[in-house]
């Protein structure tokens, strides 16, 4: 483990709000220490972006400290598939699949994140559904910053 | 290059449309033989989705594969396209949507299998599936090589 072609993926099932806050942790665009304001959430890259129509596209959003590169991807509840296809496909081209790795971001969500979610998503109603979005997920942020920690414990004792 | 198709189920259209283009299936319709080996195929590994099933080369060496991805094929497609542009930067994928082709039939048949007695019923519904689907499948692999070969 540990080369520099590893990929880490955040998934949930939009990829617009739990994986890109979950990947800006990761990669310290938001705080360790605090909870972000409103505004900080709102200038995190693909925040609330990702169109229903491109779910499935894996994004990239940055390089790591630990030389990964970070990627976002919505996938609805069809994990359970898509991972496979993913790694099984690259076992067919030669790849080694052990580079990539899924990480869940699917916790369990304050309903009015949810709801903030829908009313961008589906109705395209932004201004009112991104601030709900925001104020669902600044209640989840400890929640989604253990998440990470997790991850980063692992890949650091992995590394070593 | 390889080839993927995909449909709900991969050992049904989307197996069908991917032996037709490798030319394990020739002729005007399928033998006998060829339905009841598809059959047993559909028995064992019909409920595999996300697994790649490796079908063979076709005559320009392109790999062929069929896919089972249920409802989600865009998903599935725009995934395979992202990882494919991540990880390969030579290699190209081409993904046919064999699901149109599939129509109730296979739904039918996986859901009375594992409850019917009448196991046979089951297994004429399937050839009647099979006949009828074959030249439509010949047909999208017709279009899909003319595609192909012209790019």
């Amino acid at each position: 483990m540990g080369n520099e072609f590893m990929k880490l993926v955040y998934y949930c099932y939009g990829g617009a709000h739990t994986s890109v806050t979950c990947a800006a942790i990761h990669l310290k665009y938001l705080p360790y220490e605090r909870v972000p304001s409103a505004k900080e959430f709102q200038s995190v890259p693909f925040y609330d972006k990702m169109e229903n129509s491109r779910l499935g596209t894996p994004v990239y959003v940055g390089r790591d400290e630990l030389g990964l590169d970070i990627y976002i991807m919505g996938m609805k509840n069809s994990n359970t598939f898509l991972i496979p296809l993913i790694k099984s496909y690259l076992n067919h081209c030669g790849k080694r699949h052990d580079d990539l790795i899924f990480v869940n971001a699917r916790v369990r969500l304050h309903p009015i994140t949810s709801i903030g979610g829908f009313i961008t998503r589906k109705l395209g109603i932004v201004t009112i559904g991104r601030p709900m979005t925001v104020w669902g997920i600044r209640r989840t942020y400890p929640v989604l910053l253990d998440l990470v920690k997790g991850v980063k414990e692992k890949l650091r004792s992995a590394r070593d | 290059m390889q080839i993927i198709y995909y449909s709900y189920w991969s050992t049904y259209a989307a197996y069908l449309a991917a032996a037709l283009h490798t030319g394990s299936y020739r002729g005007k319709s399928p033998s006998k033989g060829q339905i009841d080996r598809q059959w047993n195929l559909c028995k064992r590994y019909s409920q595999q989705f996300g697994n790649l099933l490796y079908i063979g080369l076709d005559d320009r060496h392109r790999e062929v594969y069929a896919l089972g991805c249920k409802r989600q094929g865009d998903m599935a497609k725009f995934a395979l396209e992202g990882f494919v542009r991540i990880f390969t930067e030579t290699e190209a994928v081409h993904l046919v949507k064999a699901g149109p082709l599939e129509g109730p039939i296979p739904f039918l048949i996986e859901g009375f299998y594992r409850f019917s007695k009448r196991k046979r019923i089951l297994r004429l519904a399937f050839h009647f599936w099979m006949k009828r689907t074959y030249k439509k499948c010949k047909e999208l692999v017709f279009n899909t090589r003319q595609d192909l070969d012209g790019e």
